[in-house]
């Protein structure tokens, strides 16, 4: 199916999503969630844990009923059929049936996904060829290393070309070769001009692949803009200091960027952090060889806006 | 139809490539061809013990095989969550379910056949005759199986797949037996406690119907055609209430 233009993929509206832990106790994991996504767009979907991504994920895949507002995609209700053979959908953590074969595996989603019976083959071998398990597919699944099933996952998600892939947290416990490899498939996706929302807590990957990055804290969306202008927000000034051992406690806005060779490299958010950290070098009686001002990373960002809390 | 029967072939192939049916098979053979020794002492009616034991034995594993098969189907799915890739392709949550019910109905009663076949193998070596009824009997306890897959399936979006095998063999034993109880109980009691156990006689199903094998047994006449056309409409009639409740539950139910 092709991509049309100026088309909105996904559209969320004042959503909320409450349910009761089994001991009864009422949780709000979403709370009056806004966005929109476009056709063509990268969007990256950050928070910390329990920030209400997953379940955002849910309501729009029809796993998960709103409490209120409402999801659509593709201008349709989470879990129609219709949308759905429009999306591929990657989830957090799946381990896909053990006793299937991954050539198995992906037949199964061949058939769910209308693909005719005399283009499975070719289509599975390519799929496999791509996600790197081409001369695995005979193996059963249940001896696969995580990697091995995120990449069957994979498969079973770009299958037949879908307009919208929602993948959650896509490379999470990969290796870095997987991960590489995940990056790779995403990038030739985005590069036909499809759209991909995804969740993510590796936040370089989040940088090199969006466009858009839709941040999300205690069920809402804290802020939103285009990558490039989050992080031309973010300035940090780097200091390089030698020979020091970093006290325990940093001055405030203060962070240890890095240390090799017996050279620290310390950072500070702003104005104000710089003052704090000379003093405190002053106090231990080391100088400055050098200092520079740089970008900040979505990193940077990230910790900024959500702080440092614990979750 | 391409995707129920995709989902259903899943089921099927879990099932085997766990090999639960084959030890089970296994584990009855051993049972009821040691029944058979028995009659090689040539006492008077040991044949009659060793179709009784054979028939026992077989309905009463292929109850659990189709149990167990048919109550971790969903439960496994969420907790492992293969549902959710699933349920993302363009499947409705109604192709799952049948899908499943489908795949846990073929192999049961492929079991069925399978014991069956067991069964007939030693009648035939201890030279024990066999009449139509003992076809009778395969085919209803086929359709009891899918009567059985249909309750199990339902309870599995309702209870833990633990909880769910209990409760499930309890109901499919209870419910061949409890139309004897009511019949005894009814006839201690009067006014509304009388008309609530007719209720509860004519509502619950009565899966006692669907054991011939004592027909088989004791070489009583085989059942009419009717009679089987009318249980398998019953029956399918029950499966029918018990997958649609199963069915309303499935479709609301958040995963």
């Amino acid at each position: 199916m092709g991509m049309s233009t100026n088309e909105t993929v996904i559209t969320i509206d004042d959503l909320s999503v409450e349910y009761r832990t089994d001991f009864g106790k009422k949780i709000t994991a979403v709370k009056g969630l806004n966005l929109n996504v476009e056709a063509g767009e990268v969007v990256g979907f950050i928070g910390p844990n329990g920030a209400g991504k997953s379940t955002t994920i849910k309501v729009l895949m029809g796993f998960q009923s709103a409490s209120n507002g409402r999801a659509t995609i593709y201008g349709k209700t989470p879990g129609n059929v219709e949308a759905r053979r429009r999306i591929g959908f990657l989830p957090e953590v799946a381990l896909y049936y053990p006793f299937l074969t991954a050539r198995e595996t992906l037949d199964m989603f061949a058939k769910l996904r209308e693909i005719p019976r005399r283009d499975r083959k070719d289509v599975i071998d390519e799929l496999l060829e791509k996600v790197g398990l081409a001369g695995r597919d005979k193996e059963p699944v249940r001896g696969f290393s995580k990697g091995m099933l995120q990449r069957v996952g994979i498969a079973q998600a770009i299958m037949g070309e879908p307009d919208l892939l929602i993948l959650d947290e896509v490379t999470s416990g990969l290796d870095p070769v997987a991960r590489y490899d995940v990056r790779r498939i995403l990038l030739d996706f985005k590069s036909k001009g499809k759209t991909v929302f995804f969740s993510s807590h590796e936040l370089s990957e989040v940088t090199m692949l969006c466009d858009r990055v839709i941040v999300i804290d205690g069920g809402k969306v804290i802020t939103e803009d285009r990558i490039e202008k989050l992080l031309s927000s973010i300035r940090r000034i780097v200091f390089q200091v030698d020979n020091i051992q970093a006290p325990p406690k940093l001055p405030e806005g203060v962070y240890v960027h890095s240390v090799h060779n017996g050279v620290t490299m310390f950072t500070a958010e702003d104005e104000d952090a710089c003052g704090r950290l000379t003093g405190m070098l002053q106090e231990m009686g080391k100088k400055v060889t050098e200092s520079w001002e740089e970008a900040g990373s979505l990193e940077d960002f990230f910790v900024r806006t959500i702080g440092h809390k614990v979750t | 139809m391409e995707k129920i029967l995709g989902i259903a072939q899943v089921a099927i192939k879990e099932s085997f490539r766990r090999k639960d049916p084959y030890v089970v098979i296994i584990l009855a053979g051993l049972i009821i061809f040691g029944a058979g020794i028995f009659s090689r002492f040539g006492t008077e009616g040991l044949g009659k013990f060793v179709k009784d034991v054979g028939f026992t034995v077989t309905g009463l594993m292929s109850i659990l095989i189709c149990v167990i098969a048919s109550a971790r189907q969903l439960p496994t799915e969420i907790q492992n969550r293969t549902l959710y890739p699933l349920l993302a392709k363009p499947v409705s949550r109604i192709q799952v379910f049948l899908g499943k019910y489908i795949g846990v109905g073929v192999m049961a009663t492929f079991v069925v056949l399978l014991f069956s076949a067991e069964l007939y193998l030693l009648f035939w070596v201890l030279d024990i005759p066999v009449t139509i009824v003992f076809l009778q009997a395969v085919y209803l306890r086929i359709i009891l199986m899918w009567i059985i897959a249909g309750l199990t399936l339902s309870l599995s979006v309702f209870l833990t797949q633990g909880a769910n095998v209990t409760i499930s063999m309890l109901l499919a034993l209870a419910m061949q037996t409890f139309a004897n109880t009511i019949i005894t109980v009814r006839t201690e009691v009067d006014g509304w406690t009388l008309r609530f156990f007719d209720l509860l006689y004519w509502v619950l199903p009565h899966l006692e119907l669907f054991d011939i094998s004592k027909r088989e047994v004791h070489g009583w006449p085989p059942a009419p055609a009717w009679v089987l056309l009318v249980l398998t409409v019953y029956g399918m009639g029950y499966a029918l209430v018990f997958m649609s409740v199963g069915l309303h539950r499935f479709y609301k139910m958040n995963l």
